[in-house]
């Protein structure tokens, strides 16, 4: 009988110390006026998805170590300094949705920048929307993460990326206009909305004939089966949708099986890693859609970050390092136009953020939360960019 | 009934109380906030899906990696319900149809595989679970690799907790019952088993069948909680995941389960603030417990409220369940 | 018809790096039968042991492909021996949480130390495309069905005729006995876990080579077919897992050569559960009567 007693004392304790602690916030209140504005970072480090995940990591960090070097956020003349928190959402959804709760009612962030991926996207929302918190997702695609079921915008969710839809209609308009071809045969990574959203995009806009559409999954290298099938069919380019991982060994592949016509992709072709992969004496005759490229610089900024970039990292920044730049940029942006570093405000400023000079490009951000830019497409010769082409 | 099992049947129904009652106040004066509740929720359904797992791999026996699959299934029929009707009537129906859908494929994949045995059951159990996700990816109406969002938000804690609850008391309570007692006499000694006239085949599905109910559940709440399904969340490594709270718990401990379930929780929230380290610390802790305990922490024993509170200490001085 | 034999000729290459690895996953299995979760790891590492000893080292490419084996052989044994052998009298779940553990650790270990990107592996060996009556073969897919069948040849001759082979053998029949008959389980299983470590490294390099990509996760799926390849062939059987891998590698050829690459390991899932059902232990598994 004993142990009842003692249970039941631990019960009450736990109880009483509940109340406690009740009573003790209530008067304690909240009073901090602090000159930090702190930012979340949701990114995938671990799982499939890390590649990309690390990369935007490190283009966040970046841009905020440079914005606190040079001065920090002015607001009503007062210097306030950015402060990051990343945390790992591993690739999973759930794993998204609990560590944007953390952020936003833990560690009490003013902003979010992430997650990486659609789906990420999509389990994060109704968090962000719970806790009043603007996102910004650097790289997700899918048209409709920035819209609710009823049609209305999502108004906490924002993106640096073009929607899916915009990327795969302005890559079958260079297709055809720029290209001149009038049949294609089309790859789609097919366990990413990425690559079946780009090529439905495609097939509706595109003016000539889709010969033939290949699934491939992520991770999966070896496609000499479907190469072979291909081979002999007639086509007059490939389009590549999905990722620079499996892109540049399918660029490899049919380059040394002797398919030399034009390759189109999305920016997840464009890295420098796609040349590295399939060889800089087969990344020639390819066209991907970019956003950011060091040789062909969207705007003034573009260039010095990506010289500061390689002086601090080592390396050149991606496209999905550039986007995650940019994000914490136009979160800058948005407090500074809006004077204020209430959430309320970082939201409203991103939602009518104009003129906004990106790496990436000068954009504005339109009624549906998307960035209005506009698309280059870089053509590569010998894994070097050779030429850029505006889509308009 | 006699009067001791009423004691003890009271004081498990008190331990239950007492956790909703103190999760509640915490909550009630702000201790957690929404990001304790997402923890909580998503406790509660690791112990859902992982009693279920468990009946099949430590009270039956059969190696199942397919358990991901029947959370799809749970989940995909859900999302899509409420996609046509609305409301709680949507995420009810919704519920039971992707339990009664996850329970009948359980019984068609199972009654052939389970014949198989060990290993080769392992692999056929994950053969069929990723049939059931690329198959998903593939589809028109689950929209693809995206997968559907938008569910309407139905699960709160105090749902999870009572569902939790008594799938622990429909677990517990079916493994005393007469085919619990069978399925475990079929997974200690199969041919004595059958020699005592058990049809094994008959007592292995039911098992599967139940793991398949409960994965389902599982599914089907943390689609509404979420709030939104994509394909990628049932591949391989989620069954890997299930598998590892039943391991480290005790194979056949149901309350071992639940304390591992609550155990991996509270790491995950923790880690969280390690960046890219988080998954190695996690890696290193898994190697380190299963070398201290290969048989899991409680071992295939459970936590009994009978000897601890009634018939003084003999050696069961563990955490309190208030969670469980 | 020249297409028809292409693909078949693709699916024998494909099929012969999962063979490579589901030899290693069969060896272990039929010694200790443990899934060994981490063996796509030590693909992965090999791979990365091939990388460093061409890019930095720039020495020669079979000098690095032998040296990443060794290399790879003895973390092999080191893993055996940190990991599974305090859990050898354990239930053999625990083992297999454990190899769970061991292979999160090299995938996430890996990413922590060297990044998650991709790295392109160093070409040593330039590449020569062969056409012989319009069929094209590379020399790079040449030398992988060539070391593979090689070290397939030499895997079998060690085990059938050598002394070591025969312990394996032993020890793989009735432990218990074989150490009354004086074999040294603990040498037997660590020279067992050396080779079939020192195969998957040698997996790793090749495709290395010839994808000329590598990444931390690249051994995951991998390592997840080379299971089904082993038990496709009857798991714990050497010529079985040799068997399997080709199998599994013509079969996802052929999906991919029809219109269903969409459903390409929906359907080769599919082939194994029917080959199961029809074959419990697998296509050259024996069925070993239950002894009461």
């Amino acid at each position: 009988m004993k142990r009842i007693v003692i249970v039941g004392a631990v019960f009450v304790v736990a109880v009483g110390g509940i109340i406690g602690y009740g009573v003790m916030n209530r008067q304690s209140g909240q009073a901090s006026s602090s000159t930090v504005i702190k930012i979340g970072g949701v990114f995938d480090t671990s799982g499939d998805a890390s590649s990309y995940g690390k990369a935007e990591q490190d283009g966040a960090n970046f841009a905020i170590k440079q914005i606190n070097a040079n001065g920090g956020v002015k607001v009503n003349g007062k210097s306030y300094k950015f402060k990051i928190i990343n945390k790992d959402a591993k690739t999973d959804n759930t794993e998204t949705a609990s560590v944007t709760s953390n952020l936003i009612n833990n560690e009490k962030v003013s902003a979010i920048v992430g997650p990486v991926i659609t789906s990420g996207v999509q389990a994060a929302v109704p968090v962000a929307t719970q806790g009043k918190t603007p996102m910004i997702s650097p790289t997700a695609g899918a048209d409709n993460i920035t819209i609710q079921k009823n049609g209305k915008v999502q108004p906490y969710v924002f993106r640096a990326q073009y929607k899916n839809s915009f990327m795969g209609t302005k890559m079958a308009q260079f297709a055809t206009e720029n290209l001149k071809a009038k049949n294609v045969v089309i790859f789609q990574d097919n366990s990413s909305d990425y690559g079946t959203g780009i090529t439905a995009a495609f097939k509706k806009a595109y003016k000539g004939k889709v010969v033939d559409v290949e699934s491939y999954q992520e991770g999966s290298k070896d496609l000499q089966a479907v190469l072979t099938k291909i081979k002999d069919k007639q086509f007059d380019a490939v389009v590549i949708n999905g990722y620079y991982t499996e892109g540049g060994a399918i660029l490899k592949q049919m380059r040394d099986m002797g398919i030399n016509v034009p390759v189109i992709g999305p920016d997840g072709i464009g890295d420098p890693k796609t040349a590295e992969i399939a060889g800089n004496k087969n990344t020639s005759n390819v066209y991907y859609a970019a956003h950011f490229s060091v040789d062909a610089p969207a705007t003034k900024v573009a260039t010095p970050f990506a010289k500061a970039y390689k002086k601090a990292y080592g390396k050149e920044p991606s496209q999905f390092t550039a986007l995650a730049y940019d994000s914490v940029r136009m979160i800058k942006a948005a407090i500074e136009n809006e004077n204020s570093t209430s959430k309320a405000a970082i939201t409203k400023g991103l939602a009518n953020l104009k003129n906004f000079e990106g790496v990436t490009g000068k954009m504005l951000i339109d009624k549906d939360h998307n960035p209005v830019k506009s698309m280059v497409m870089v053509g590569m010769t010998d894994g070097k960019e050779s030429s850029a082409v505006v889509v308009k | 009934m006699d009067q001791t099992h009423i004691k003890y049947t009271l004081s498990w129904a008190a331990m239950a109380a007492m956790g909703f009652v103190l999760i509640f106040m915490a909550q009630m004066v702000g201790l957690i906030g929404h990001y304790g509740v997402t923890t909580i929720v998503l406790i509660g359904i690791n112990v859902i899906a992982a009693l279920g797992l468990n009946l099949v791999v430590g009270i039956s026996g059969q190696f199942s990696l397919g358990h991901a699959g029947f959370m799809a299934i749970g989940a995909y029929a859900t999302a899509l319900i409420m996609g046509v009707l609305p409301g709680v009537m949507g995420f009810i129906v919704g519920m039971v149809t992707g339990i009664a859908v996850s329970g009948i494929v359980a019984l068609i994949v199972g009654i052939p595989t389970l014949r198989l045995r060990g290993d080769y059951l392992a692999i056929a159990t994950l053969g069929f679970a990723e049939i059931i996700r690329i198959v998903i990816m593939n589809l028109k109406i689950t929209n693809g690799p995206a997968g559907i969002f938008g569910i309407a938000p139905f699960v709160s804690w105090q749902l999870v907790y009572i569902l939790a609850v008594i799938t622990l008391i429909i677990v517990v309570n079916f493994v005393r019952s007469m085919p619990g007692r069978a399925i475990i006499a079929v997974r200690d000694n199969e041919i004595a088993a059958e020699s005592l006239g058990i049809n094994t085949t008959k007592y292995k599905v039911i098992a599967f069948v139940l793991g398949a109910l409960f994965a389902a559940m599982a599914g089907s709440l943390r689609a509404s909680f979420i709030q939104s399904i994509a394909p990628k969340d049932y591949a391989f490594m989620q069954s890997i995941m299930i598998l590892i709270i039943i391991v480290i718990g005790g194979i056949g401990s149901m309350s071992g389960t639940v304390i591992t379930a609550i155990a991996l929780g509270i790491l995950d929230t923790l880690l969280q603030n390690f960046g890219s380290l988080r998954m190695v610390i996690y890696s290193v802790i898994l190697i380190v417990v299963m070398l201290i305990r290969p048989q899991g922490i409680f071992g295939s024993r459970e936590l009994s409220l009978k000897k601890w509170l009634f018939d003084g200490g003999d050696g069961h001085d563990t955490d309190h369940t208030e969670n469980a | 018809m020249t297409i028809f034999i292409q693909q078949v000729i693709n699916g024998l290459m494909l099929g012969s790096v999962y063979a490579l690895l589901a030899l290693g996953y069969t060896m272990v299995y039929g010694i200790i039968k443990l899934i060994n979760f981490a063996h796509g790891d030590i693909y992965m590492l090999g791979a990365y042991f091939g990388y460093f000893f061409i890019k930095v080292l720039h020495l020669n490419f079979f000098i690095a492909l032998v040296l990443a084996m060794a290399v790879s052989a003895v973390i092999g044994v080191l893993i055996e021996y940190i990991a599974y052998r305090p859990l050898r009298h354990s239930p053999r779940i625990a083992v297999l949480i454990s190899a769970l553990g061991i292979a999160f650790l090299l995938e996430n270990g890996m990413t922590y130390l060297y990044g998650s990107d991709q790295r392109s592996f160093p070409q040593a060996i330039k590449t020569v495309q062969y056409h012989f009556y319009g069929i094209q073969v590379s020399n790079i897919q040449l030398i992988i069905a060539v070391t593979s069948i090689v070290l397939m040849l030499l895997l079998t001759y060690v085990v059938k005729r050598t002394k070591m082979g025969r312990a394996m053998r032993a020890v793989s029949a009735d432990p218990d006995a074989a150490t009354l008959m004086g074999i040294n389980i603990n040498h037997t299983i660590s020279f067992t876990f050396a080779i079939g470590s020192a195969l998957a490294a040698a997996g790793g390099v090749l495709i290395g080579l010839y994808y000329n990509s590598i990444d931390p996760l690249m051994g995951m799926t991998p390592g997840l077919k080379a299971f089904v390849a082993a038990v496709l062939g009857g798991i714990g059987i050497i010529p079985g897992a040799a068997v399997g891998g080709w199998l599994i590698g013509i079969l996802e050829t052929m999906v991919q050569a029809t219109s269903f690459s969409a459903y390409k390991d929906a359907i080769v899932y599919a082939m194994l559960i029917v080959i199961l059902l029809i074959k419990p232990t697998g296509i050259l598994g024996k069925n070993k009567r239950e002894k009461v």
